[in-house]
């Protein structure tokens, strides 16, 4: 999920991107099989927008994508690499704030409420790490390609 | 401007690991912690036990019933008699050797038919006849001791 709203914001603008983050999370917070929370909610939806908001951001400050997906070329993997370092940053980030706003929201102590959630986070982020190493650059050259953006 | 480039990346890829690095390390203290706290409480735990021992008792009541109250928890350096009381309702008479059980559950009283008590010897594996009264026979932790209903 994470990784579509940052392809989202990097080729369609931070705005767009924010947008997609704030829906899927509407979307999903909504009919989320462990119940409804709207403070919970608001903080995910934030915290989900980071990714399109960046990837807008990265996409508008220059930063290229390898154009060929080629296995054998190293400006591939150097590129899946950086992508990859993004999605982990980004996830950090995303987890902290949510813990905080949640921790706040149940009345819990910050530091044992952020230490808690570490299991989840090191999947989450080493997981995401992996899903824009080997997804970002593929994904957003497969969407180019199609031309269905115009671009 | 390209090595520039290498030293930035290369540095946040450090900085992932070292929040990977970060979290384990609050990770494992939190476990650490936890299972500190675990062991001080069972050393507590383990404290109170400090003051008693387990003991077997064996009532035979001498018509084929056999009662065992194995494990049972007495406090450390009872007597027989009081850890018989624990799990049994003991009549008895104090003489010029110390108490003599005359019923246990109210099983006693037939003529020349006793209530005597023996202590296993597991080193020659019989039962050893009590060499003392059952009111000045101290315990010993994991002591397997019987009170047999004896026809003389």
């Amino acid at each position: 999920m994470d990784l579509f709203v940052f392809v989202s914001g990097y080729i369609l603008g931070s705005f767009a991107g924010a947008t997609v983050g704030v829906l899927t999370w509407l979307v999903y917070g909504t009919i989320n099989p462990y119940g409804f929370n709207f403070p919970t909610l608001i903080a995910t939806c934030i915290g989900e927008s980071l990714y399109g908001i960046f990837g807008g951001v990265l996409s508008k400050s220059g930063f290229g994508i390898a154009k060929s997906t080629a296995i054998a070329e190293k400006e591939f993997w150097e590129t899946n690499f950086k992508m990859g370092v993004v999605g982990f940053l980004l996830t950090f980030v995303y987890d902290f704030f949510t813990n905080i706003v949640t921790g706040i929201v149940f009345g819990a102590s910050l530091v044992p409420y952020i230490i808690a959630g570490v299991p989840f986070a090191i999947v989450h982020e080493v997981s995401n790490f992996f899903f824009f190493f080997f997804g970002c650059s593929v994904l957003i050259n497969a969407i180019k390609k199609t031309g269905i953006l115009g671009r | 401007m390209v090595k520039k480039n290498i030293f930035m990346w290369t540095s946040l890829g450090l900085i992932c690991v070292l929040i990977v690095s970060t979290y384990l390390t609050a990770q494992y203290y939190m476990e650490f912690v936890k299972y500190q706290q675990l062991y001080n409480e069972t050393l507590k735990e383990l404290q109170k036990f400090d003051k008693y021992i387990f003991v077997n008792l064996l009532i035979d009541y001498g018509n084929g019933t056999k009662e065992w109250h194995n494990n049972t928890l007495i406090v450390r350096w009872a007597d027989l008699l009081n850890a018989t009381k624990m799990v049994a309702d003991v009549d008895y008479i104090t003489g010029e050797y110390g108490a003599f059980v005359t019923s246990i559950n109210r099983v006693g009283g037939d003529p020349n038919t006793y209530w005597l008590w023996y202590t296993w010897n597991s080193t020659s594996l019989n039962w050893d006849f009590g060499p003392v009264a059952s009111d000045a026979y101290v315990l010993r932790e994991g002591e397997i001791v019987a009170w047999i209903y004896t026809r003389f």
